[in-house]
Formats: C-alpha cells, sequence, structure tokens
C-alpha cells in the first residue's frame, strides 16, 4: 500500500505480556505477534477475528493504553510521526486527534460524573473551546449531534439505555475534534436494532468530519457495510486482508472462509453449515509451529487425504491423531499478494498453488 | 436522517422508575440524579437507618451538651460547679431512686451517674470521630496511591500495612500510649486524650486501605478510566476525578463502622487506665471503678456504662450497615 495518504501505519506490531509460568520460568503472552497494516485517510479498515484474536490489542497499543507490564515493538507511524516509545507528555498533543469508542457502553463511562462533564473532559484536557460557557454550548451540540437532547448534559449515565451511552461515547471521542478513532468493538454490546442506527450515526460522522476509522469487531456481518479494507486476524497475525468487495467475493484463507461460514444466514431451510471449526484458538503462550491456524484447518485435511506419505505429518488435535499437509505444520507463511490481485494478500501455503 | 426519529422513542426510557420517584413526581427538569442523591433518598426512604440516625444524633447532642458545660464550669460562668466538684461523700452509694440527680444511682465519691454516663458520651463520640478523621483519609488516599500506582509504591505500602496488622491491635495501642507519654507536639499533649486519637488512628487505617486497594486496582483497568487516558488527562486527574469518586463509598461506610471499633478501644484502653486523664467521666473509667462494685451488688454504674454503650454500638453498626447497603453499587438491585 501507499505510503502517501495513509493516517496511520503500522509495521511489524508486537506485543508480549510476561506471564509467569511453572518453576519461575518467564514466558509471554504473544498477543500480537506482528501485524502490519496500513489506513488511508478518510478510510475504514476493519479488524475481525475470534476472541483472543488480538485485535483489541492492536487498537489500544496504537493509543498508548496497555498496560505498564505489556512489551511493544515494532513502528507505528501516525501522520508520519512515529508513536512507540513517546513519553506521556510527547504523547498528549497527539492524543487530541486519536480516540477510541469502546465495546461496553456500561463500563466506559464514569457513573459519578454528569454527561456534560464526561464529554468537555477532552476540552478541558486539550484546552480547547476557551471558557466555560463555550465548552457547555460545544457539549451541546455533540449531544444533538449524536442523537441525543443538550438537557441530557445535567443527566448521569446510569440514566441512560446502552444505545444512548455509545451515543455519549461517540460524542467524547468527538469532543477533541479527533481525525482518528479506534472503535473497539462499538456495536458489539448493543440490540441488534440499536446496532444499525449507531453504525449509521458512526458513517454520517465519518463523511461529516473526514474521520479515519479502525474498526474493530468479531463479526464480519456487522463489517460489510461500513468498511473499506478488511484485515482478518488469527492468533495475533493477520492472515487475511484485502478490499472489502474483493475479500466478501473471494476469501482464500480457510480461517477467513470459516468465519464466513459462521455468519448467521436468516434461511430456515440452511441449518447445516459445511465448514465448521473444532475446538478453541490456541493458546497464544505457545502457538503451534508452522501456519497457527493448522491444528483446526478444514482445508489442510481435506489435502492432506489425497498426498502421499512424505508430504502430510500426523498432528495431535485434541488428543486424537489427525493427517495433515506436512508443509502447514512446519513452516511459518508469509503475508504474501496475490499475483493478479497484489491488494488482497493472505497467508495460506495450501491456497498459493 | 434515521437517526432523528429514533431519539424520542430512547428518551422515554429516561422516566424514572416509580419506586425511586422523588417527593413531588417525576421530575423534568435539569439535574440527573447523581448516584449520592439515589443513595441518600434509599438510606432515608429506610425506617431502621432514620431511627439509628436519630439515636445518634441523640448522643451527639448528649456530647454537645456536656462539651459546653464542661466548657462553662470551666470558666466558672454563673456559679456552675465542675464535675469534679459535685463530690459528696454523704451521697456514695446511693442506689437509683427517682430524682434527677439520683436517677441513675451514684458512684464511690458521690457524684450522679447519669451525669457520669451523659459526660461520658462526649468522650467516646470525640474519640470515635477524631479516630476515624486521622485513620480513613490515611487509608483512603494510601489505599488509592497503592492501587493505583502499583509496583514499587504498592509494595511499600501493602508492607507497612501487613507489618501492622500483623501487631495485635491492643498491644499496639497500649505500647503507643506508653511512648506518648510526655510528649508534646504542637501545644497538644499527648499523654492524654489527643495521644489516643493519634494511636487509634494509626492502628485502624488498615482496613480502609485494603478495601479501597483492591476496589483501585479493578476500577484502574475499567474503561473509563482508559478513556481519560486515552484524552490525555494526568494520572493525579484521573485518580482525583475518576477513581476516588468511585471508592468514596467504602471511605463513608467504614467510617461509621470505624466509629464502633474506635469507641470500644477508647473503653478498653480507659479500663486499663491508659485512656483518658484520671478523672476525666468517661464510659472506660466508670467500667474501670466500678469493677469491684458488682461484688458489693452496686451494679448501677457498670450498667449504666455498658447500656450507654451499646445503643451507641448498636445504632452504629445498622447504621453503616444500612450505609452499605445504599451506597456500595454492587448490593443495588436496579
Amino acid at each position: 500500500m501507499s505510503e502517501n495518504g495513509d493516517i496511520l501505519t503500522v509495521r511489524d506490531l508486537k506485543t508480549y505480556f510476561p506471564v509467569r509460568g511453572k518453576h519461575f520460568a518467564r514466558l509471554y503472552v504473544r498477543a500480537v505477534d506482528g501485524v502490519s497494516f496500513s489506513i488511508p485517510s478518510g478510510a475504514t479498515l476493519a479488524l475481525v477475528g475470534e476472541s483472543g484474536s488480538g485485535k483489541t490489542t492492536v487498537g489500544r497499543g496504537l493509543l498508548g493504553l496497555l498496560p505498564g507490564n505489556a512489551e511493544v515493538s515494532g513502528q507505528v507511524l501516525f501522520e508520519g510521526r512515529s508513536l512507540l516509545g513517546l513519553s506521556h507528555s510527547q504523547m498528549r498533543p497527539l492524543r487530541r486527534d486519536m480516540q477510541i469508542i469502546f465495546q461496553d457502553p456500561y463500563g466506559s463511562l464514569n457513573p459519578r460524573m454528569t454527561v456534560g462533564s464526561i464529554i468537555e473532559e477532552p476540552m478541558k484536557v486539550h484546552r480547547l473551546h476557551g471558557g466555560r460557557r463555550q465548552r457547555r454550548q460545544m457539549v451541546a451540540q455533540l449531544l444533538g449531534r449524536v442523537g441525543l437532547e443538550s438537557v441530557h448534559a445535567g443527566r448521569y449515565p446510569h440514566e441512560f439505555s446502552g444505545g444512548q451511552r455509545q451515543r455519549i461515547g461517540i460524542a467524547r471521542a468527538l469532543a477533541s475534534n479527533p481525525r482518528f478513532i479506534v472503535c473497539d468493538e462499538p456495536v458489539s454490546a448493543l440490540d441488534v436494532s440499536i446496532q444499525s442506527q449507531i453504525l449509521n450515526l458512526l458513517s454520517d460522522l465519518q463523511e461529516e468530519y473526514r474521520l479515519t476509522y479502525l474498526f474493530i469487531a468479531h463479526n464480519l456481518a456487522v463489517v460489510e457495510h461500513f468498511a473499506d479494507v478488511v484485515a482478518v486476524m488469527y492468533l495475533g497475525r493477520v492472515v487475511e486482508i484485502a478490499g472489502r468487495d474483493e475479500l466478501y467475493a473471494h476469501p482464500r484463507h480457510p480461517y477467513t472462509q470459516s468465519l464466513f461460514a459462521a455468519v448467521p444466514v436468516p434461511d430456515p431451510r440452511r441449518r447445516s453449515r459445511p465448514v465448521q471449526l473444532e475446538g478453541e484458538t490456541p493458546s497464544p503462550i505457545s502457538p503451534p509451529a508452522g501456519c497457527s491456524f493448522h491444528p483446526r484447518c478444514p482445508l489442510s485435511r481435506e489435502v492432506a487425504a489425497g498426498l502421499s506419505d512424505d508430504q502430510t505429518a500426523v498432528v495431535d488435535v485434541l488428543g486424537r491423531p489427525v493427517r495433515l499437509t506436512r508443509i502447514c505444520a512446519q513452516s511459518d507463511p508469509q503475508l504474501l499478494g496475490l499475483s493478479d490481485q497484489p491488494q488482497h494478500c493472505h497467508a495460506c501455503h495450501l491456497r498459493r498453488q | 436522517m434515521s437517526m432523528s426519529q429514533q431519539t424520542p422513542r430512547e428518551n422515554s426510557q429516561l422516566v424514572a422508575p416509580p419506586d425511586s420517584a422523588a417527593p413531588g413526581g417525576v421530575r423534568a427538569g435539569q439535574a440527573g440524579r447523581s448516584l449520592w442523591g439515589d443513595a441518600r433518598r434509599r438510606l432515608l426512604r429506610d425506617r431502621s437507618s432514620r431511627l439509628c440516625l436519630l439515636v445518634i444524633t441523640f448522643y451527639a447532642l448528649l456530647a454537645l451538651g456536656g462539651g459546653v458545660y464542661d466548657l462553662l464550669a470551666e470558666h466558672d460562668v454563673a456559679g456552675i460547679p465542675t464535675f469534679g466538684q459535685t463530690a459528696d461523700f454523704d451521697q456514695a452509694y446511693q442506689p437509683p431512686s427517682w430524682s434527677l440527680r439520683n436517677l441513675l444511682g451514684t458512684d464511690w465519691s458521690g457524684k450522679s451517674v447519669l451525669a457520669k454516663t451523659i459526660l461520658g458520651a462526649k468522650v467516646s463520640l470525640t474519640v470515635g470521630f477524631m479516630a476515624n478523621v486521622i485513620a480513613v483519609p490515611l487509608g483512603l488516599i494510601l489505599g488509592a496511591i497503592a492501587g493505583y500506582y502499583g509496583k514499587f509504591i504498592d509494595d511499600v505500602i501493602v508492607w507497612l500495612y501487613s507489618t501492622l496488622a500483623s501487631i495485635p491491635g491492643i498491644i499496639l495501642l497500649i505500647a503507643m500510649k506508653y511512648a506518648f507519654k510526655g510528649v508534646k507536639v504542637l501545644g497538644l499533649d499527648l499523654t492524654g486524650i489527643h495521644g489516643l486519637y493519634i494511636a487509634l488512628g494509626i492502628i485502624s487505617w488498615v482496613g480502609t486501605c485494603r478495601l479501597v486497594r483492591a476496589e483501585v486496582m479493578k476500577i484502574r483497568e475499567l474503561d473509563y478510566v482508559l478513556a481519560a487516558r486515552a484524552t490525555g488527562q494526568n494520572s493525579l486527574l484521573i485518580l482525583l476525578k475518576h477513581v476516588l469518586p468511585n471508592v468514596m463509598h467504602i471511605a463513608v461506610i467504614n467510617f461509621s463502622l470505624g466509629f464502633v471499633g474506635a469507641v470500644a478501644s477508647e473503653v478498653t484502653l480507659s479500663y486499663l487506665g491508659l485512656g483518658v486523664a484520671v478523672g476525666t467521666p468517661s464510659w472506660g473509667t466508670m467500667i474501670n471503678s466500678a469493677r469491684m462494685d458488682l461484688f458489693a451488688g452496686r451494679w448501677w454504674e457498670l450498667t449504666s456504662a455498658v447500656g450507654a454503650m451499646f445503643f451507641l454500638v448498636l445504632a452504629l453498626n445498622i447504621f453503616g450497615d444500612r450505609l452499605r447497603d445504599a451506597l456500595d453499587p454492587r448490593l443495588r438491585t436496579a
């Protein structure tokens, strides 16, 4: 992807959390293990994956919101400036331009503060809009913009519904007039009927304020109408990244395909789904060798059935021996573009040939 | 745009549920209900907590009256005798009878036990109040700092309170009282009651500190704290604006419950002769001086002191419990 016009570039981002193993051995949870992407200004990149795939850690890592024990390496460029390793005071002016919307509309608002002072806080921190009265006006304007009323400024978070609280969270994120917003599963905790309202609001705001979004979701259906580029994460890595239309039309990686299979279809006659994954995401403390998806990969099993013994390997999966392709179990796949579609990258050995 | 059509429907959920409606019906006004206001309403709706508050207020008024009396007698206004001057050895050990002076009988020196009990309320309440004024803010601040900043600071504070908590409280109190003997700080003589305030304050902040630290460690990871960090707010202001208000209820509850411990400790220490100065009427000294009387059948002095303490401690305990019910968000049935 081009360097120009990208508001955010992430190169080989790694985030490890130290944990203590048996006999005081130092182990690491590899929450994010070599992620690269870039987001053009005004676009939306969706980060999709199961729980535990590291997508939230990527979003928080960009904003420097990880707990103190996280070990982060790689490169994060925001408008050409490197963010990793900045001190708190160096980071502060940049925080005006980068904000975050959280998943949990109940935990993300301080229950002891009025809605007005919650939204006002970013303006105070960055000394925007001068005096108190101008800030109040701005709060009222923001509340109106996200579909609430200015009288709500004096109320407390517990007096609102989940959808309304999410609107308050959005207003707070907008208060410092940012250019880039990390949306950390902003609709996952909401009712389906409210989800579309919030998504519509986010996309209206994107147009109005020329916002760039990093949109984190665990569900491909939510992302479909919203993202420009979709990156699928599995166990701390991006396994496939492509433009939305391309990815939805031609998913290449077997993990992406299984995610599509998991999207519910409102059709009672289509009960059974062809591809379903066995087991759970492996532990990010000791990820499987080779392609980290191989123990669960349906494609590898399928292909291995038609191969000779020297090209396959027998791997123990959940206590059962399973025959898989040798290359998947042993060699680490690279995230490479397709020959005819360089923008569409995936990390699957078997889909190269 | 569909958004504006949706809002009125969502707004209807803002109407307060009927059971929490303020007197005067549902308000359409500007101000919202803060959690503190909610807690106050819940607390005052409960009959037992109103009764306890009444009892505590009654004791507080007695203590205030005792203080005013002491002040007047000390400056010899209108010839009021000090409590010590009311001794009348002809009247010693009178059992309770129907006169104001002898309603609860008299002690060995013929002083009114009723007056002594009332004046004792002043000592107990001031000790309870002052000990908590020292202990609760100390526990709150240290707990919040330990929980929020973690690492080295946390280690130091945890070490401090673990050490303190491993020493039996009463032994530490006695040791401190001996250490304070004859010490003067800023014109305050620590031998007497001021030393008692400080000693009690020093041993009783640990409980508050532990609870606050644990709660702050939880709150530190909540999204609203992350949101404040994402806006670039500095950590001291995050602690003051986002963390402390959400653990304040622990301080309020512990203030009320800590009162009980302080009142009891004062009585124990005065009984051991290490509490208030000799001659000051307090429930502990009453129990101390009456401990031989019980064998002689003179039960009234001991009974008065214990009875006075019983109702105060009971009221404080129940009130502290109700306060916890009203304030602790985890116990709320929404």
